[in-house]
C-alpha cells in the first residue's frame, strides 16, 4: 500500500514537473534556435540528429547551458545583468581598473551568474551574504565564499567588499551598489528606485509598484517632498528607502563613516547637510505594502514576492523571444519557476523552450 | 579580389535563396502538403510577433567560422587589422555597457545593419576563397583536375552556410549562376549570396 502511494505522489510530480508540448511545436525549429540563442551558434551535425527527439534537445540545452556563451564572462547571463548593474569603466576598480577606481562590478556579476544557473536558487541573488569569485581559464568556474571583512581587505582595499557579512543581502549591498547608486546620499532613494525596478520590474517614474503607506513622506532629509505632486511616488519610495539609508556610499557627512558598510547611526552625520531631522531615519521600512525590519529582510521580501519570480522569468524570456512578456504561456512559465522549480533557472529556460511562443510553428 | 568580382547576378540569387528559405521558415510540408502557419481562429496565437529572428554579431561570426572552417580571429578584419565584430557590434544587434552605457541591444535593425552584415559576410568569404583556391588547405570547396568542381562546391557552400541540406532548385540557381565568371569570382560570388540569404542570417 504504502508503495502505491509513492508511485501515486512520484506520478503526480512527474506531471507537475513536465508540461505537456503544445500540438504546434517543432522540435528542430526549437534546437536551431536554443542553440543559437543558449549556445551562441547554430547546431551540429551531430546535435541536429540527436535534437530532434525531446530529450535529445534536453541534452542539448543542458551543455549550451554549461557553455561559455551562457556562463562566461560577456556571456548572455552576464548580460542580462547589465541593467541591473549598469557598469561603468570609468570607476572600475581591480583588473582592468578606470581613472578613478572605486568600486568592481566584475562582483555583482560573478553573484548573478552564480545564481543563475546550476540547481541554485536565484533568490540568492538578493539574499545571499557571500561573496562569488570567478576563474576565466581554462573554463569559466564560480567559487562562492563566504569572506570576512578582513578576509576581503586581503583582497585589496580598493576591491573589498566591506559590508559585515551579517548584514550583506546580496546585490544589494555589494561595493559597487552602494558607490555607484548611494554615493555620498544620506536617504539614497536612488538606490531603492534601481533595486525595484532591476529586481522587482517596478519602474517607479512610470508610476509602476505604487504602495503608497500612510503617514508617508515625513521628509527626514528636508527635500520637500510632501506636496501632493511629489508624495504620489514617495509615499512608497522614501519608506522604500529608510533600508539603504544605514549602509554607506562613498562617504558623506560628518564626521566622515567607513566607506560601503552598515552603520546604524549612519543618517545621524548628515545633519549639517539634511536637517535635524535625518537622524530619526528609521532602518524599518515598507516594501510592496509590507513592514521590513531592515535591509535584509527587505531583501527576504523582495526575493519571495511574485514581483521578483515575474521580473526574473521576464529577464530569460525576453532572451529568447526577444520581447517582452505576453500571454498565457508567459504566466504558466513564471508561476512553474516558482512552485515546481523552486527558482532553478535552467529548469525555467527549458519550460520557456517548450512553449509554443518559442518552438510554434 | 572583391573590387574585380562582377556581381550582377548576385541579387537575384540572394532573392532565390530567400524566398527558398521564407518557405522553409513560414509554412511547414506536412504529407507533401504546405499548409499555411495560421490554420485557423480556433484560438489565440501563443504570439503576435513573427517568428524570426536576426542573428546577432557574435552568432554571424560563429556560424561562418564553423561553415568556413576559419579561426573565429580571422572571420574578418576591417582595414585588415579590426576585428569587425568589435567595429560593428552595436548594429549587429550586441552591446557596449562599460563605456557606452548601452546595455541592451537596439530594438530595431539600424540603417547600417545591412552594410555591416554585408562587411562580416565579404571577409570570411574572401579568406575562405582565398583560402582554398590559393596556398592553404582546401576546406570548403571541391577541386577537380581541371580546376574548381561548381556543383560540389555549390552544394558544400550552401549545406554548410545553411546548416543542413539544401533544396534542389537552390543548387541549381547556383550551379547555373555565373558561368561568364572564373572560379575564384564565382566561387566568392556563391559564398557571398548563401552567406548572406534569408536562411543564413535568419533564424
Amino acid at each position: 500500500m504504502r508503495w502505491t502511494w509513492l508511485g501515486l505522489c512520484v506520478g503526480l510530480w512527474s506531471f507537475a514537473a513536465q508540461a505537456e508540448l503544445p500540438e504546434a511545436w517543432d522540435p528542430e525549429l526549437a534546437l536551431r534556435r536554443l542553440s543559437l540563442d543558449a549556445c551562441g551558434r547554430s547546431p551540429t551535425p551531430l546535435e541536429r540528429q540527436t535534437g530532434i527527439t525531446e530529450a535529445g534537445l534536453k541534452e542539448v540545452l543542458d551543455g549550451c547551458l554549461r557553455s561559455e556563451h551562457w556562463i562566461g564572462k560577456d556571456g548572455v547571463l552576464w548580460s542580462l545583468a547589465h541593467p541591473k548593474i549598469r557598469p561603468l569603466q570609468a570607476i572600475k576598480s581591480g583588473e582592468d581598473a578606470g581613472s578613478i577606481p572605486l568600486a568592481d562590478y566584475e562582483d555583482d556579476y560573478n553573484l548573478f551568474v552564480y545564481t543563475h544557473f546550476g540547481d541554485r536558487d536565484a533568490r540568492e541573488v538578493l539574499t545571499a551574504n557571500y561573496v562569488v569569485r570567478r576563474v576565466d581559464e581554462p573554463s569559466t568556474q564560480y567559487t562562492a565564499i563566504s569572506s570576512s571583512t578582513l578576509e576581503e581587505l586581503s583582497r585589496g582595499a580598493s576591491v573589498a567588499q566591506l559590508v559585515q557579512p551579517e548584514r550583506r543581502a546580496g546585490m544589494l549591498t555589494t561595493r559597487w551598489n552602494l558607490a555607484s547608486n548611494t554615493m555620498f546620499t544620506a536617504i539614497p532613494r536612488t538606490t531603492a528606485a534601481q533595486a525595484y525596478r532591476a529586481w522587482l520590474g517596478y519602474d517607479l517614474s512610470r508610476y509602476e509598484g505604487l504602495f503608497p503607506v500612510q503617514g508617508e513622506p515625513i521628509d527626514y532629509d528636508a527635500k520637500d517632498v510632501k506636496p501632493a505632486a511629489c508624495a504620489v511616488c514617495h509615499s512608497t519610495l522614501d519608506p522604500l528607502t529608510y533600508p539603504f539609508a544605514h549602509y554607506n556610499g562613498i562617504g558623506g557627512g560628518s564626521p566622515g563613516g567607513v566607506s560601503y558598510r552598515y552603520e546604524l547611526s549612519r543618517p545621524g552625520r548628515f545633519q549639517a547637510t539634511d536637517g535635524p531631522l535625518v537622524g530619526e531615519t528609521p532602518e524599518f521600512g515598507y516594501l510592496m505594502g509590507s513592514p521590513v525590519a531592515d535591509l535584509v529582510e527587505w531583501a527576504r521580501v523582495a526575493a519571495d514576492s511574485e514581483a521578483f519570480a515575474r521580473a526574473s522569468a521576464a529577464d530569460l524570456w525576453g532572451h529568447f523571444l526577444k520581447r517582452p512578456p505576453e500571454g498565457p504561456e508567459f504566466e504558466e512559465v513564471w508561476r512553474r519557476f516558482v512552485q515546481v522549480h523552486e527558482y532553478r533557472v535552467d529548469a525555467l529556460v527549458w519550460d520557456i523552450v517548450r512553449t509554443e511562443a518559442y518552438g510554434g510553428f | 579580389m572583391a573590387s574585380r568580382v562582377r556581381l550582377a547576378s548576385v541579387p537575384g540569387l540572394v532573392w532565390a535563396l530567400g524566398c527558398s528559405a521564407v518557405l522553409d521558415e513560414g509554412a511547414r510540408p506536412v504529407d507533401g502538403i504546405v499548409r499555411p502557419v495560421d490554420e485557423g481562429p480556433d484560438r489565440p496565437p501563443a504570439s503576435s510577433e513573427p517568428p524570426v529572428f536576426l542573428k546577432k554579431a557574435r552568432q554571424l561570426e560563429a556560424d561562418l567560422a564553423t561553415a568556413l572552417v576559419l579561426p573565429k580571429a580571422e572571420v574578418c578584419r576591417e582595414l585588415g587589422s579590426e576585428d569587425c565584430v568589435e567595429v560593428h557590434n552595436i548594429v549587429l544587434g550586441g552591446v557596449e555597457p562599460y563605456s557606452l552605457r548601452i546595455d541592451i541591444p537596439l530594438a530595431e535593425p539600424s540603417a547600417t545593419t545591412p552594410l555591416a552584415l554585408e562587411r562580416l559576410v565579404w571577409g570570411a568569404c574572401g579568406r575562405a576563397v582565398d583560402r582554398d583556391l590559393g596556398l592553404g588547405p582546401v576546406e570548403v570547396l571541391e577541386m577537380k583536375a581541371d580546376g574548381l568542381d561548381r556543383p560540389a562546391s555549390a552544394r558544400r557552400l550552401a549545406e554548410a552556410l545553411l546548416h543542413g541540406s539544401v533544396q534542389d532548385e537552390q543548387l541549381h540557381a547556383l550551379v547555373e549562376f555565373g558561368g561568364e565568371l572564373d572560379d575564384e569570382a564565382w566561387a566568392l560570388s556563391v559564398c557571398v549570396a548563401v552567406a548572406s540569404s534569408f536562411g543564413a542570417v535568419f533564424y
